[in-house]
C-alpha cells in the first residue's frame, strides 16, 4: 500500500500534508473547485459528502464518479468491503415485529436510499430511487459482487477506532515500522475486546 | 466652685469584626441569607458536578455516566503508566498529551508575555499607539475556531494557501514546502504559535493600562539618575508592572490548562495523537471512545494541576485586600 501512498504520489505536501488534512479538505483535493489531486481512495459514503457538503455543483457522472480497486491477485477477484446498519428492538410486541418487518421491505428502503448516504441491501429497491447516477453505480456494484466482506471496523469497541486511526497515520509515516505498529495495535486491541 | 470636668463623650467606634465569632448572630443569619443565591448556583453548577466527576473518576462509568465498576485507581494507573497518547516516558524526549500541555504552558505563557509587554512598551511611544494596539487586539475578537481555520490556511502546504510556506519559498526558491501541522515535530509549536497570535492583544492591552499608570516622575527620576532606556525597562518598568504581569500569568496560564478548541480544529489532536493535550483527552476519551470514567480521571487530574494556581491567586488577592 505504502508503494503508491508516498510523497511521490500524494499531492499538497505528500504524507505529511495529508496528515496535517482534514477529512473534508481531502475530499476537495480532487473534488473541490480548485483540485489538486487526480484521485481519492475512499469508501461509497464519501461521494454524499463530496456532492452534500464539500462541492455542491459536482454533476454526478460527469465531474465526480468512482471505479472499483483494480485487483491485485486475479485468483481473489475484487472483493468489495461494506459496513452495515442495524435495526434492533429493545421491546417484543406485535406492532414493533410489524415495523421491523416494514424496514426491510423494497417500499421502506427506496425512502432510506433517497437520502444519497446509503445504498439498500434489498435488491428490489429500485434504481429510479436513488437520488444520482453515482449511488445507483454503487449498488449495482454491490449486487453484482461475486466476494463481498463485511467491514465490522466501524464496531470496534471504545478507544479502538480511535486507536486504529492513528496506528494507519504512523504507517502512513513510517512504512518501515509497520509491524511494530500493528503488533501494538493488536495488544490494544486485545485489551479492549478481553479487558 | 470648682467645676468637675466634664466627662468626655465616649464616642463608640465599630469594631472591625475580627473573626467569625464576633459577628453577631443575626448579622450572621442575614449575610448567609444575602450569599445564599451565590452559593445555590456555585453549588449546583460548580461543586456538584465537581465532585461527581471526582467520584466518577474511581469507576469505569457507563453511557449514562452512571457510578458503574468501581476501579479505585484503576483510571489513574492505566492514564499515567499504560496510555502512551497521554504520559510515554519510554523514549527521548517524552511525549504524549501531558507532555504536550507542558510545552504549551512553556512556550505559550512566555511567548504571549513576550510579545505582550514588548508591543505594550513600544506602542507608548508612537504617535499611532491606538491603530497598533487595535489591529493587536483584533484577534481577540474573533472565536477560536476562526483563528484555527485562518492559520490552517497559513500553514497549508500549497503555495497559494500558506503564507508561511511561500514566503519562505520567495526568499528561497529550493525550498521543499512544509506540512507544519502534519508533521509530529512541528505541529505542536505550529499551534501554539497560532493561539499565542490570538492571546498577545489581550496581554498587550492590560500591561499597556499598567505602563500608563507608572508616573513619569519615576521613569524620568531614573533618566535624571543616568539610566538608559533598556536599564528604565528593566530595572523600574518591569518591577513596577510585577503585579499585572503576574494577573496576566495566572490568565495565561488557565487558559492552556483548558487549551482545547483550537486543536480540535486545526489537528484534532493529530497527525496520530501528537498533538493531543489533558482537555483534547478528556473531550476524546468521554465522548468520542465513550469511557465516562477514563475522561473523568483526566478531568479530575486537570483540577490537580489548577488547584495550586488558583490558591495562589486567592491568596494573593487576600494580600491586597490587606495593604489596601
Amino acid at each position: 500500500m505504502t508503494s503508491i501512498l508516498n510523497d511521490k504520489y500524494i499531492a499538497g505536501g505528500g504524507v505529511q500534508g495529508a496528515l496535517g488534512r482534514s477529512f473534508n479538505s481531502g475530499i476537495a483535493q480532487v473534488f473541490g473547485s480548485n483540485p489538486q489531486a487526480q484521485l481519492y481512495m475512499e469508501g461509497g459514503f464519501v461521494g454524499g459528502i463530496a456532492i452534500g457538503q464539500v462541492n455542491p455543483s459536482l454533476k454526478p457522472g460527469k465531474t465526480i464518479a468512482f471505479f472499483p480497486w483494480v485487483t491485485i491477485d486475479p485468483k481473489r477477484d475484487s472483493p468489495l468491503i461494506g459496513g452495515g446498519d442495524l435495526a434492533a428492538a429493545f421491546k417484543d410486541t406485535p406492532d414493533i415485529r410489524t415495523f421491523l418487518k416494514y424496514l426491510t421491505t423494497p417500499e421502506a428502503g427506496s425512502i432510506w436510499v433517497s437520502t444519497g448516504a446509503v445504498i439498500s441491501p434489498n435488491k428490489q429497491v429500485k434504481g429510479g430511487s436513488y437520488p444520482n447516477a453515482l449511488v445507483r453505480a454503487e449498488a449495482k456494484q454491490v449486487a453484482a459482487a461475486k466476494i463481498f466482506r463485511f467491514d465490522g471496523s466501524d464496531l470496534m469497541p471504545g478507544a479502538l477506532g480511535d486507536t486504529w486511526g492513528s496506528a494507519l497515520q504512523d504507517v502512513l509515516q513510517k512504512p518501515s515500522n509497520a509491524k511494530k505498529t500493528m503488533a501494538a495495535f493488536q495488544k490494544e486491541a486485545d485489551k479492549a475486546y478481553h479487558g | 466652685m470648682s467645676q468637675q470636668p466634664l466627662p468626655s463623650p465616649v464616642v463608640e467606634v465599630p469594631r472591625e469584626p475580627r473573626s467569625f465569632a464576633d459577628i453577631r448572630a443575626s448579622d450572621r443569619v442575614q449575610g448567609f441569607l444575602f450569599t445564599l443565591p451565590a452559593l445555590l448556583v456555585l453549588g449546583i453548577f460548580l461543586a456538584y458536578p465537581a465532585y461527581y466527576t471526582v467520584r466518577l473518576a474511581f469507576y469505569k462509568g457507563d453511557f449514562l455516566y452512571g457510578f458503574a465498576g468501581y476501579l479505585g485507581l484503576g483510571n489513574f494507573k492505566e492514564l499515567l503508566t499504560n496510555d502512551p497518547s497521554f504520559l510515554d516516558l519510554s523514549h527521548w524526549p517524552p511525549s504524549g498529551a501531558l507532555i504536550n500541555n507542558l510545552r504549551w504552558v512553556i512556550f505559550y505563557i512566555s511567548l504571549s508575555l513576550i510579545f505582550g509587554l514588548g508591543l505594550a512598551v513600544l506602542a507608548v511611544r508612537v504617535r499611532y499607539e491606538r491603530i497598533v494596539k487595535s489591529a493587536v487586539f483584533v484577534p481577540m475578537a474573533i472565536s477560536a475556531t476562526a483563528v484555527g481555520l485562518i492559520w490552517l490556511f497559513v500553514y497549508s502546504p500549497d503555495l497559494n494557501q500558506g503564507v508561511v510556506n511561500a514566503t519562505i519559498h520567495a526568499v528561497d526558491h529550493g525550498f521543499h514546502p512544509i506540512a507544519w501541522v502534519g508533521r509530529p515535530s512541528t505541529v505542536n509549536y505550529a499551534l501554539i504559535f497560532a493561539y499565542v497570535w490570538a492571546s498577545t492583544g489581550f496581554v498587550m492591552v492590560v500591561l499597556s493600562a499598567a505602563i500608563k499608570g507608572i508616573s513619569t516622575e519615576v521613569i524620568e527620576a531614573a533618566r535624571v539618575d543616568g539610566a538608559g532606556e533598556w536599564a528604565i525597562f528593566r530595572r523600574v518598568m518591569v518591577p513596577m508592572l510585577s503585579l499585572p504581569i503576574a494577573v496576566v500569568t495566572v490568565w495565561l496560564f488557565i487558559n492552556v490548562i483548558k487549551v482545547f478548541d483550537i486543536i480540535y480544529v486545526m489537528t484534532g489532536g493529530g497527525p496520530g495523537t501528537t498533538s493531543r493535550v489533558i482537555a483534547y483527552t478528556m473531550y476524546e476519551e468521554t465522548f468520542a471512545n465513550g469511557r465516562p470514567g477514563y475522561g473523568a480521571a483526566v478531568a479530575a487530574l486537570m483540577l490537580v494541576f489548577m488547584i495550586p494556581v488558583m490558591l495562589l491567586n486567592i491568596r494573593r488577592f487576600r494580600s491586597e485586600r490587606v495593604t489596601n
